[in-house]
């Protein structure tokens, strides 16, 4: 199924004064309604099945619009762009990896507080494994690459907030 | 038992191994060397377990050893720069090769990544692992496991071998220690300083140098043969395809099909 129909149909019905469509295609159906809420009149409620696409819905949640956001969007997205902290690079081209093997847990996660010296991924080229360590104390505040990705050289890895 | 006093006798090392820490046994010993600060580690520590018990290999393969019977070790290098750092694990394991055909008489060649291999059996490997704190490196270790006088290998190890194997006799695990480090002490010198002659040793000894192999790249075959022009001044690898067109592996795992 494609997300970005599902994506359409939303703004679609987000834009106008219709409140609410069902579309029917063989094993896709999608039924999308405005709610009658007040607070929430710009923002659309989906109702979708899709039998063989169990995982899919969660990804296709619209933003919620409550009055909160909705009031202040602005500072919201700001909010997102400028997370504080010092940004870990990666010293090497490789690939990514967040923990030490396929089944052991990671070495960090967003809002761990790590120590000076402590391992915060592993960067593999040729074989050869580079554990990376934080330069200082701190805490994690975002993670910038996903697990097993290629990396290049001075690529930013993390966000690391120092005490 | 390893016998480190006769060991310390006769290594003539200027500083490898000078500082020789020696563990009765190990779960790995690049494990064991990572536990040491990194304040409180010298360039040159040496790290042997005369019993490793979990020593790990490429793709985390278990190396297996026999208690007492080989050789498991780890080098602890502050190089400063992670310039030309591949060329470091390459380098070292030429270092083990010289040893093998100039003491102990047996034609071997470096299997890439990081074997050591006689006639198709792997007598010995290697496991660096690099440390860095932020961008700047901060140490290497280069973790060595070396089949001396084990005789029987469990199927699931692949096709390996040993030096008593080979000669029919066993060899004096300290002596051949002594060997190993003053080798790779002469080598990480040339490593350091740049020598030309040092990537030319090298290619030479990498199984497939100058040859059309078949490779595979991340674990995926190529389709075509390609000729292995060996390795660079940066420790970048080289092929060249049958459109002649030269093509350099930075960072990629390549794995060199035995000949055929």
């Amino acid at each position: 199924m494609d997300l970005k129909l599902v994506k359409n149909i939303l703004d679609l019905i987000s834009d106008s004064d219709v409140n609410e469509v069902s579309i029917e295609e063989g094993d896709f159906k999608i039924k999308v309604k405005k709610t009658s809420d007040v607070r929430q009149a710009d923002s659309p409620v989906y109702h979708y099945q899709a039998p063989q696409q169990a995982q899919a819905p969660p990804q296709q949640t619209p933003q919620p619009a409550t009055t909160e956001s909705a009031g202040k969007p602005a500072a919201a997205e700001e909010k997102k762009e400028t997370v504080e902290g010092e940004t870990v690079r990666s010293p090497i081209v490789g690939t990514f990896y967040r923990a030490a093997s396929p089944d052991s847990d990671p070495f960090v996660e967003v809002g761990d507080k790590i120590e000076k010296g402590e391992t915060l991924c592993i960067v593999e080229a040729m074989k050869i494994m580079n554990e990376i360590e934080s330069e200082f104390s701190g805490t994690v505040q975002k993670l910038l690459v996903e697990d097993a990705q290629p990396v290049e050289f001075d690529q930013p890895l993390f966000i690391i907030k120092k005490d | 038992m390893f016998d480190i006093e006769s060991f310390e006798k006769n290594l003539r090392t200027q500083w490898l191994g000078a500082n020789f820490l020696y563990r009765e046994e190990a779960g790995s010993t690049n494990t064991e060397m990572k536990k040491i600060r990194s304040a409180e580690l010298d360039h040159g520590t040496v790290l042997l377990a005369d019993t490793q018990l979990e020593g790990r290999g490429q793709y985390d393969r278990k190396w297996y050893s026999e208690p007492g019977k080989n050789l498991t070790f780890t080098i602890g290098f502050r190089p400063g720069s992670p310039e030309r750092l591949s060329l470091l694990t390459l380098a070292s394991g030429w270092a083990i090769i010289k040893i093998i055909q100039n003491r102990f008489d047996q034609q071997c060649s470096l299997q890439l990544p990081n074997d050591i291999i006689i006639s198709g059996n792997k007598v010995a490997g290697i496991l660096t692992e690099n440390i860095f704190n932020g961008v700047n490196l901060d140490r290497v270790l280069i973790g060595i496991g070396f089949n001396v006088n084990q005789t029987e290998f469990p199927a699931e190890v692949g096709r390996a071998t040993s030096l008593q194997l080979l000669r029919q006799n066993p060899v004096p695990r300290e002596e051949l220690m002594c060997y190993l480090l003053e080798s790779i002490e002469e080598t990480y010198q040339k490593w350091e300083k740049k020598d030309p002659e040092l990537i030319h040793q090298v290619n030479r000894s990498i199984s497939g140098f100058g040859e059309w192999v078949n490779i595979s790249v991340n674990n995926r075959p190529e389709p075509e043969k390609v000729k292995f022009l060996g390795i660079n001044e940066e420790g970048h690898l080289l092929i060249l395809t049958k459109e002649f067109e030269v093509k350099k592996f930075t960072h990629e795992q390549i794995r060199i099909q035995p000949g055929d």
